[in-house]
């Protein structure tokens, strides 16, 4: 029987079909009568929960938080490490407004420190909620953007590479 | 149906591919739009790709990978000797998915090449090959942004038949001013040789301003003047000159997250964007 809190969620869903698109809905509406897709739901559902309970604790202290990750899930919590390495290093996200940029490019929860010294810890805590290969696709993005992406020697080098492939194509 | 917009002026230099990339991630961005917007990137120098892109993406996921780009479309009939017929392209194959916002604001992009410039070389019957491939994609934009080369060519053309407006950036400065009947001339000879009525002129806006230099006050007269005499909108709004916007350009980022940028500059850009946002109506 769905009660009031779940009707809210069953609102807050349609409210992304914008976002998603109706195609995404029929096809979900779809696969909704095959009781494998159930099942795997109902487990999606499940973990999200845990890991929602996990991020509800944000107000905990990282390093009580770390420990635990390190324990339950070690391959995170390296890259957590990792992360937090280069973000204290300023070799990524350098400012706020990277932070801002950064958190509203991947779909993760608007960050309301003020500097991005306080931000660290809220930007942590939400990334507890994504999978390890998420986690690693995103480092290795940000690593990469902190390397100087644009240089005129990195577009020198394209341009002449691309105008030499064309010219042996003539 | 998605809103689409040139970005013209037969000068070069003016900020064509700045506005079109900020004005991308101002709709895309701002929650109170958080609007899907296409970007095609018509001029051979490649300047929005290179901008939206950023160097290592642009080699590893255009070049490398051979992704299509603009001289993909307009040479995809081209038959080179020795190799099969060319299979028409696919419209969704050419999008590259550059951004996607939390609020479900995105950026696709359909990039340039230097390789473009060679399309000009024989451009009959080409001109149509762009709104072709457009028409099925518009459902999934709110906004679609063409960034068009200064010169008058079949890509000017193309961009004609593809947009409901043109928006025209100007540079408070002689040259830049000259631009203006020369994008006159250009609509009237597209209604002639096409027996179409050419897009809408959605405004003319001034970029890089400093309100300082008499030069500028009097070039700014004349363009107004020149508006008012062809009855085109001369924006309320404008951009000033800023260091931040050559930054953001570098950082890849828009101005709003660009470092060291000042609110003010962000606000001023803002108001330009809401203004072209209100006259296109998104």
């Amino acid at each position: 029987m769905m009660g009031e809190k779940e009707y809210a969620l069953m609102s807050d869903l349609a409210k992304l079909l914008r976002k998603h698109g109706p195609e995404a809905f029929e096809s979900l509406a779809g696969l909704l009568s095959s009781p494998e897709f159930i099942e795997k739901f109902s487990a999606i559902l499940m973990s999200t929960a845990t890991i929602g309970r996990a991020s509800v604790s944000s107000r905990r202290p990282l390093a009580r938080e770390l420990p635990r990750l390190k324990e339950v899930e070690p391959e995170k919590y390296g890259i957590i490490k990792s992360f937090m390495a280069e973000f204290e290093a300023r070799r990524i996200l350098p400012s706020l407004k990277d932070v801002n940029r950064f958190v509203a490019e991947n779909n993760l929860p608007e960050i309301k420190a003020k500097s991005r010294s306080r931000s660290i810890s809220q930007l942590v805590h939400s990334l507890f909620g994504l999978s390890s290969e998420e986690l690693g696709k995103i480092l290795a993005g940000l690593v990469k953007q902190g390397r100087s992406d644009s240089s005129l020697s990195e577009w020198s080098e394209i341009i002449t590479k691309g105008m030499s492939r064309s010219s042996k194509r003539k | 149906m998605a809103k689409k917009i040139s970005l013209v002026n037969m000068k070069g230099g003016v900020g064509k591919s700045t506005l079109t990339a900020q004005f991308a991630y101002e709709f895309a961005i701002l929650l109170d739009w958080s609007k899907r917007v296409l970007v095609i990137d018509l001029d051979p120098q490649f300047n929005v790709s290179q901008f939206l892109l950023g160097a290592a993406t642009y080699d590893s996921e255009i070049l490398k990978k051979k992704a299509p780009t603009t001289w993909h479309i307009f040479e995809q009939h081209t038959h080179v000797p020795g190799y099969p017929p060319p299979a028409p392209l696919k419209p969704d194959s050419v999008i590259y998915h550059a951004k996607k916002y939390s609020h479900g604001g995105l950026i696709d992009l359909i990039p340039s090449r230097l390789e473009l410039a060679f399309s000009i070389r024989n451009p009959s019957q080409k001109e149509y090959l762009l709104s072709q491939l457009v028409a099925p994609l518009e459902k999934n934009y709110d906004v679609i942004l063409i960034d068009c080369p200064p010169t008058e060519s079949v890509f000017t053309t193309a961009a004609y038949l593809t947009s409901d407006y043109v928006l025209v950036p100007v540079k408070p400065e002689y040259l830049s001013s000259i631009g203006l009947p020369l994008l006159d001339n250009s609509l009237a000879e597209f209604e002639s040789n096409y027996n179409k009525k050419p897009p809408k002129v959605a405004g003319v806006v001034f970029n890089f301003t400093s309100n300082y230099a008499p030069e500028e006050i009097r070039a700014k007269k004349e363009v107004s003047e020149e508006c008012a005499k062809h009855g085109w909108c001369l924006l309320k709004k404008e951009v000033p000159y800023s260091k931040s916007i050559a930054k953001s350009a570098r950082e890849g980022k828009p101005l709003r997250w660009t470092s060291y940028s000042r609110t003010k500059q962000v606000e001023r850009l803002h108001a330009v964007a809401k203004e072209v946002a209100g006259i296109i109506g998104i």
